[in-house]
């Protein structure tokens, strides 16, 4: 019996009956009786507040408080008070620029999205994107120009007068990589006058751009087409995760090239030292050290062009396997439009071997067919660590030193101590929107205005130019740094001016680019609904040819761990970038998307290498508690918590950079005001060369015994090793626990497997799941029509089918609680009876405790008012778990912060969540080849599933959550008494509950003194909350509404307009931010609507369904396709049928199919209006014989003809 | 030493005293209740404004249409209260021109109108008192009413009556609901919602007030098929 290997490594350990361990652990899952808030705000203090306010409170009288209304003296034309408008505009992070719409409310950005005419975003955006706007209302933002000697505040004309440049030999500009041509052109002006130009990031493509110029000559940008090809090879590269420029574009192909429905898959394989985004959705990985990577390049290329000799050793065969399947995408016709294959080579290897992938690539005849190039717009940039240390040789010779933006002192090795090279220099100037290390190393500071307040262009990832508008004046006042930088130069002109000028528009068509966003192409297009829209200006594709490439060393390391080699990876975080959004509280307490930690930087090793290094983590629940580790580099050390992850290579070490700062604001840590850095300043260690990955020995990595508290959101739960066992036995697949009939959490198959379900059942139109195209596009011209009768109801023709049959039947829904009537089972609309992973679907009796006590919502009858059924898909095959959801959410929704303690107590607020599960390979012969192919990994994003039959509802003491006749189970805040009752029912635990009042600003900031921030500065993040949801109070239960405000708003839109609502109108703001369209949301009752056609696909499956809660939302199994070569059991029919497993574990086929037929009958039955009561017996005998039966059938179909046997014997029936 | 015993004849008392607390108490909440019912708090609110501004003479003799000032009551959840460059349209005086003309000729000098002119001056806002004014977990759309047939005179009452602004109904949400479940007595055809004055005849051609049965005998039931109004009374349409 295969049981799965999570976790195992941190129980079973005598020490976790250490007492103090124990009582810990026990305070923190049932928590004590607190006095007060861990912040100081004591029961005692409230009471009597409260007894004050209730006093005021009568004495006011009881009229409400009256209200003053300020409109404007001029309102701007097309203003209207309290109706929300979108701009295009730019922002830029890691030297890329985002195509961004934002919206406007009554003059003030309150979300920011992609602009979702532009290519590269499709309306997607990323975490940090998101998470942008409340850096902007930060209140520790730099406000002032400032000279940091005395403290002084300085006029902005002051500084620039102060630091104005003269003789440019002696003046050094240190900016981070710009994607704006305007900062281009100043840069050369700048350099043709003399000045000296150095720039530096710490997240940068120092390598892949040096690779590319060691294969190519030159610097280029490779643009991938994951859409178009059919293998697709990662090696120690993360094109899907947020930090990776460009990540849109490649998660957007990755979607497109993953449509299992219509027979299109590609096939990813990653090879990579540390887990990565990329890595959790390959269907095959290797975890090899990022230092052994170089031989499994120089092996894959000498399998690819000798052919293979040695398949002794799984990691021998995975390499032969893996080049036939490449030869093979090379040779084979394209299928379903991919052919070929994609080499894509991480930032972490060095230029060589990105010159031996691109010459991989090129003989694969990849280049121009799934790899195009353009020309990168700085091809002359010095690479970022080679100019870091220029300017730290060369900056004491200056006179003047201008750092524009970012934190050098901070970001770069610092062992070339830049705070004091600053120090020896006259005048040093940074200009930035906070104050950070680097700026208490200047002289002079100049509050910089805010992306989102100054004109901007840049060059998007695509190539493409984009132009940027100020959403609002700048709230402190303040220059860009293109203005400032201009100013110091002596160019007397606004941004605008600079821009306008760079772009090289005048009139309409300058217009019409800031309107778009971008720079367009002169041909005007239609779209389906008939709106002009304009194509993306592109930038030319070049296309070059590699060079004489050096072929790599060769070597064996790869392929086992020799069980003492130790490697350590500098990772940039998935929440705080390179640090700089280590203020940012929504990023700080967004969990990591793989090691579920917020509010720090963890090391993470493997279960093998934690045991030759005596680490640990502690806890009787996982993960609460983890020991430090030190790590010495180059005589510097520096101790972190220790997470263990299982996937990642043995041997390697992996830290996540950012963290640990000292000045950053009240959130990040700031110690001028007292307030703890969050997490470890791994800084010290970062060697000068080879900074991100670095080989070390075991006397550098050392447990140095003193434990740390972690707040982890996911698996903090399992109190026992029963409560473990539950999760784990519902993971993927259910192994062990054959009596039941329990549905595991996460479904999943391979495509074999899918494509031979398929040409059984075939999909009817429109079954299959949404791909990520543009989303949908706004009111046709013309469609606006004037008042005309217009009734809100479903024509009978595009009514769902079985309700339709029900109704002629005369059925009684009484007796059967209207168990088919919406195809709870088969989506909205004449959905697949049969499900896919057929193993996985189990038929669970709906019923309802009290028949006709749940409402039928999609009959007319009972549901007059509406014919809308809001529902949601989630489809785990696209899932990459990059979180942008969770903070596109919290944007949304007002979702406050809680703070690190409160996160280890449980109590974050996010209305989403993603799982993270881990697995052993499911296709695995035995534990030893599990072992061999690493773990599996699957997200599942949860939140509110709005059952039909929801468990929260009836234990409400004062009917405070609700059903509405649209199926949302909505949550009336100002009827909550906060009994909780409702989160202890909810069997996905997505409820939460405000303990404190963490919507004000002070809870939030959490630092000693908050309460003496000025009024003005806690109003300042009030500006950013969105007005259409109420902002909930202490004591209040709160959670997913599936963003009632946008289904009303939308709702009012239609109705003031006299038409019913278009099909994909709707879209919640999980589903807007997401690249690879995993999330639909929409009217079920429309079956036009995806999320109708995603319910009614094969794979859709409700979580924990058996309960009969019938949740709205669904989520489609997910399909891995694994190379048949490289999986020892085939799930093509049925997991485990073959290779002797069979009695291993409970073989739930027969059982399955049977009652599945016994379904599908009954329902043919019910339409006649036969006895219920058969079925249920029927299928109760059913379970009873269930153990037996599988057995039998286990023995009986060895072969797969047997299987077909079973297949006809159903058409029969 | 002899035990104090209270005479029997006190037994009588024990009845009367709690009979006089159920009492006093049930008087006492019936009160409260009474008191902070939004009947009695919100109704007849008139504040005072800072510019008095009257309704009477502007919607009701001069018969300005509603829209002209609340432009934005069919597009929005508010239905704004106009920036003060609406009232200069007449009264700015020499503030609100076109070309060389003054355009705001209506009581350039008037004193009363002292703050509209201040307010063009400065551009600065004109401070007014609101009205209506409901709690801030409730999420009302002017828009979704008036374009779907609700007259400003069911909410508002006869506006173009009043010299200063008073409010009329209670606001409360029993009100909402009554509504919201019975909207046939105060649906109409949506070109006329800003007719306070309007009464549809019923058959004998009687004038029938808006808000009553005969209303929506008459009138009211026509109009609410013919526009297909099925308000939605679930929570979530006005709590969010």
């Amino acid at each position: 019996m295969i049981k799965p290997s999570i976790n195992q490594f941190d129980t079973d350990n005598p020490e976790l009956l250490d007492s103090k361990e124990l009582s810990d652990s026990i305070e923190r899952d049932f928590g004590t009786a607190m006095e007060g808030h861990a912040d100081g705000f004591s029961r005692r203090r409230w009471l009597q507040l409260m007894g004050a306010s209730l006093a005021l409170g009568g004495a006011v009288g009881c009229r409400y408080e009256e209200e003053q209304i300020a409109p404007f003296a001029f309102r701007p034309q097309t203003r209207i008070p309290g109706v929300p408008q979108k701009y295009a505009t730019v922002v830029e992070l890691g030297g890329v620029a985002q195509p961004l719409l934002a919206t406007n409310y009554d003059g003030r950005p309150i979300k920011l999205d992609g602009n979702p005419k532009h290519p590269d975003s499709n309306g997607a955006s990323t975490t940090f994107t998101q998470a942008l706007l409340l850096d902007f209302y930060c209140p520790d933002r730099l406000r002032v120009g400032m000279q940091l000697s005395d403290n002084r505040e300085l006029a902005f004309e002051d500084i620039i007068s102060q630091c104005k440049f003269s003789d440019y030999s002696k003046v050094a500009v240190l900016a981070q990589p710009s994607a704006s041509p305007t900062m281009l052109k100043l840069q050369k002006e700048f350099q043709s006058r003399g000045g000296n130009w150095f720039n530096f990031a710490p997240i940068n493509e120092d390598n892949t751009r040096a690779g590319s110029k060691l294969a190519f000559g030159k610097v280029l940008r490779s643009h991938f087409h994951f859409d178009k090809a059919k293998v697709i090879v990662t090696i120690d590269a993360d094109p899907y995760g947020s930090v990776t420029p460009g990540v849109l574009r490649n998660k957007i192909a990755f979607a497109k090239g993953r449509d299992a429905d219509n027979g299109k898959m590609s096939r990813i394989y990653t090879i990579e030292s540390q887990f990565s985004t990329t890595g959790t959705v390959a269907d095959h990985r290797l975890s090899v050290p990022s230092t052994k990577i170089e031989g499994f390049v120089a092996a894959l290329a000498k399998a690819i062009k000798d052919g293979v000799s040695s398949t002794d050793t799984f990691r021998d065969k995975f390499v032969s396997v893996l080049a036939k399947d490449i030869l093979a995408a090379k040779d084979d016709p394209a299928d379903h439009g991919l052919s070929h294959s994609i080499l894509v080579c991480g930032e972490r290897q060095p230029p060589e071997v990105h010159a031996a992938v691109h010459a991989l690539n090129e003989f694969l005849g990849n280049h121009g067919k799934t790899i195009t190039f353009t020309e990168v717009h700085d091809p002359d940039q010095t690479p970022c660590l080679d100019s870091i240390k220029e300017f730290a040789a060369e900056a004491g010779k200056m006179s003047t030193v201008v750092i524009l933006g970012g934190n050098p002192v901070f970001d770069a090795p610092r062992s070339l101590k830049l705070g004091k090279v600053l120090e020896g220099v006259e005048t040093t100037l940074h200009v930035t929107n906070f104050k950070n290390e680097t700026t208490l190393a200047c002289k002079y500071a100049s509050a910089a205005a805010h992306q989102l307040e100054s004109w901007r262009d840049g060059y998007s990832y695509s190539g493409s130019v984009l132009v940027g508008q100020p959403l609002i004046n700048p709230l402190f006042g303040g220059y860009s740094d293109t203005e400032t930088l201009a100013k110091l130069m002596g160019i007397e002109k606004s941004a605008q001016e600079m821009v306008q000028e760079t772009v090289g528009l005048a009139g309409p068509a300058w217009k019409a680019a800031i309107h778009y966003g971008f720079e367009y192409e002169e041909e005007r297009l239609q779209d389906e609904s008939g709106n002009e829209i304009r194509k993306v200006k592109k930038a030319p594709e070049v296309v070059p040819s590699v060079g004489n490439v050096a072929d790599l060393k060769s070597d064996d390391g790869w392929k086992k761990w020799d069980g003492e080699s130790l490697e350590v990876c500098f990772n940039p975080s998935n929440s705080v970038y390179d640090g700089r959004f280590v203020n940012n509280a929504w990023l700080q307490e967004l969990p990591d998307f793989f090691t579920k930690v917020t509010w720090d930087n963890v090391v993470s090793v493997s279960p093998k290498t934690a045991e030759y290094l005596g680490v640990m983590q502690y806890g009787m629940s996982a993960k609460s508690k983890a020991t430090m580790m030190s790590v010495s580099i180059d005589g510097e050390s520096v101790a972190i918590p220790v997470v263990i992850q299982p996937g990642q290579a043995d041997g390697s070490i992996g830290i996540e950079i950012g963290y640990g700062r000292k000045m950053a604001g009240r959130v990040g840590g700031d110690q001028a005001r007292g307030v703890d850095p969050v997490g470890q300043d791994v800084g010290p260690i970062r060697p000068a060369d080879n900074w991100l990955v670095r080989k070390i020995t075991k006397a550098d990595a050392n447990k140095t015994g003193t434990l740390y508290r972690l707040a982890v959101v996911q698996e903090p739960w399992e109190i026992d090793s029963t409560g473990r066992d539950e999760i784990q036995g519902r993971m993927f697949r259910d192994y062990g626990m054959s009596e039941s009939d329990r549905s595991p959490l996460i479904r999943e198959g391979t495509f074999k497997s899918y494509q031979g379900f398929l040409e059984r059942h075939p999909l009817e139109d429109g079954q299959a799941a949404r791909l990520p195209e543009a989303k949908p596009a706004g009111l046709k011209p013309g469609e606006l029509p004037i008042i005309q009768p217009v009734s809100y109801t479903v024509p009978d023709d595009k009514k769902p089918h079985d309700e339709k049959d029900h109704d002629e039947s005369g059925h009684d829904k009484k007796e059967h609680g209207g168990d088919h009537a919406h195809g709870d089972e088969h989506g909205g609309h004449g959905g697949h009876e049969a499900k896919w992973p057929e193993a996985f679907h189990m038929h669970h009796e709906l019923f309802d405790l009290e028949p006709g006590s749940r409402l039928d919502y999609t009959a007319e009858k009972a549901n007059p008012a509406n014919v809308h059924a809001w529902g949601m898909s989630i489809d785990l095959s696209k899932c990459v778990g990059c979180n942008a959801c969770v903070v596109a959410c919290q944007a949304e929704n007002n979702i406050p912060v809680v703070g690190k303690d409160d996160v280890w107590r449980g109590r974050e607020m996010h209305w989403m969540r993603i799982d993270r599960y881990y697995g052993d390979n499911l296709y695995a012969a035995d534990k030893e080849e599990a072992e061999e192919m690493g773990v599996q990994v699957a997200f599942q994003p949860v939140s509110c599933h709005h059952c039909e039959n929801a468990p929260c509802e009836t234990v409400c003491p004062v009917a405070a959550t609700v059903h509405t006749h649209e199926g949302l189970n909505s949550m009336v805040y100002n009827r909550c008494i906060g009994t909780r009752y409702c989160g202890n029912n909810c069997p996905y635990k997505v409820r939460r509950f405000n303990f404190f009042n963490y919507s004000d600003a002070v809870t939030l900031l959490k630092y000693p003194g908050a309460d003496k921030l000025p009024e003005g500065d806690r109003q300042l993040q009030n500006l950013m909350m969105n007005p259409e949801v109420t902002i909930r109070s202490r004591g209040v239960m709160e959670k997913c509404t599936y963003c009632v405000q946008r289904i009303q708003a939308i709702k009012i839109k239609a109705k003031n307009e006299n038409r019913p609502l278009r099909p994909n109108e709707m879209q919640a703001a999980c589903q807007d931010v997401c690249g690879t369209n995993a999330i639909t949301f929409g009217d079920l009752n429309n079956p036009e609507s995806d999320v109708a056609k995603a319910h009614a696909n094969p794979r859709a499956y409700g979580m924990l369904e058996e309960l009969n809660n019938r949740p709205r939302t669904k989520y489609l199994a997910r399909v891995r396709n694994p190379h048949p070569d490289l999986v020892s059991r085939d799930d093509t029919d049925s997991i485990g049928d073959h290779g002797g497993h069979g009695d291993d574990h409970h073989d739930d086929h027969g059982h399955e199919e049977k009652g599945h037929n016994d379904h599908s009958q009954t329902e043919h039955d019910d339409a006649r209006g036969h006895d219920h009561d058969n079925h249920a017996k029927q299928h109760a005998d059913d379970k009873k014989s269930g153990d037996g039966h599988g057995e039998n059938h286990a023995t009986e179909n060895k072969s797969k003809s047997d299987h077909d046997h079973g297949h006809e014997d159903k058409k029969d029936h | 030493m002899q035990e104090f015993h209270f005479p029997t004849w006190v037994n009588k008392f024990t009845l009367l005293a709690a009979v006089t607390a159920v009492t006093v108490g049930g008087y006492l909440a019936t009160c409260l209740f009474a008191a902070i019912h939004p009947q009695i708090v919100n109704v007849g609110h008139q504040p005072k404004q800072p510019v008095p501004f009257s309704h009477r003479l502007h919607a009701g003799q001069l018969k300005m249409d509603c829209r002209y000032c609340h432009n934005t009551v069919e597009k929005a959840a508010h239905a704004a209260i106009p920036p003060t460059a609406t009232c200069g349209n007449c009264h700015g005086g020499n503030r609100t021109t076109m070309g060389a003309r003054d355009l705001g000729i209506i009581h350039p000098e008037s004193t009363l109108l002292e703050p509209i002119r201040v307010s063009l001056e400065k551009d600065d806002p004109v401070l007014w008192e609101r009205v209506h004014d409901l709690p801030d977990f409730v999420y009302f759309n002017h828009s979704v009413h008036v374009n779907r047939g609700v007259s400003c005179v069911s909410c508002h009452g006869r506006i173009d009556k009043m010299e200063v602004v008073t409010q009329v109904e209670p606001l409360s949400m029993k009100w909402c609901l009554d509504c919201h479940r019975n909207p046939a007595l105060h649906i109409r055809d949506p070109q006329l919602v800003t007719q306070l004055d309007f009464l549809p005849t019923d058959k004998e051609g009687n004038r029938v007030e808006v808000g009553t049965e005969a209303y929506a005998e008459a009138y009211g039931k026509e109009w609410a098929e013919k526009l297909g109004i099925k308000p939605n009374d679930s929570c979530s349409t006005c709590h969010r």
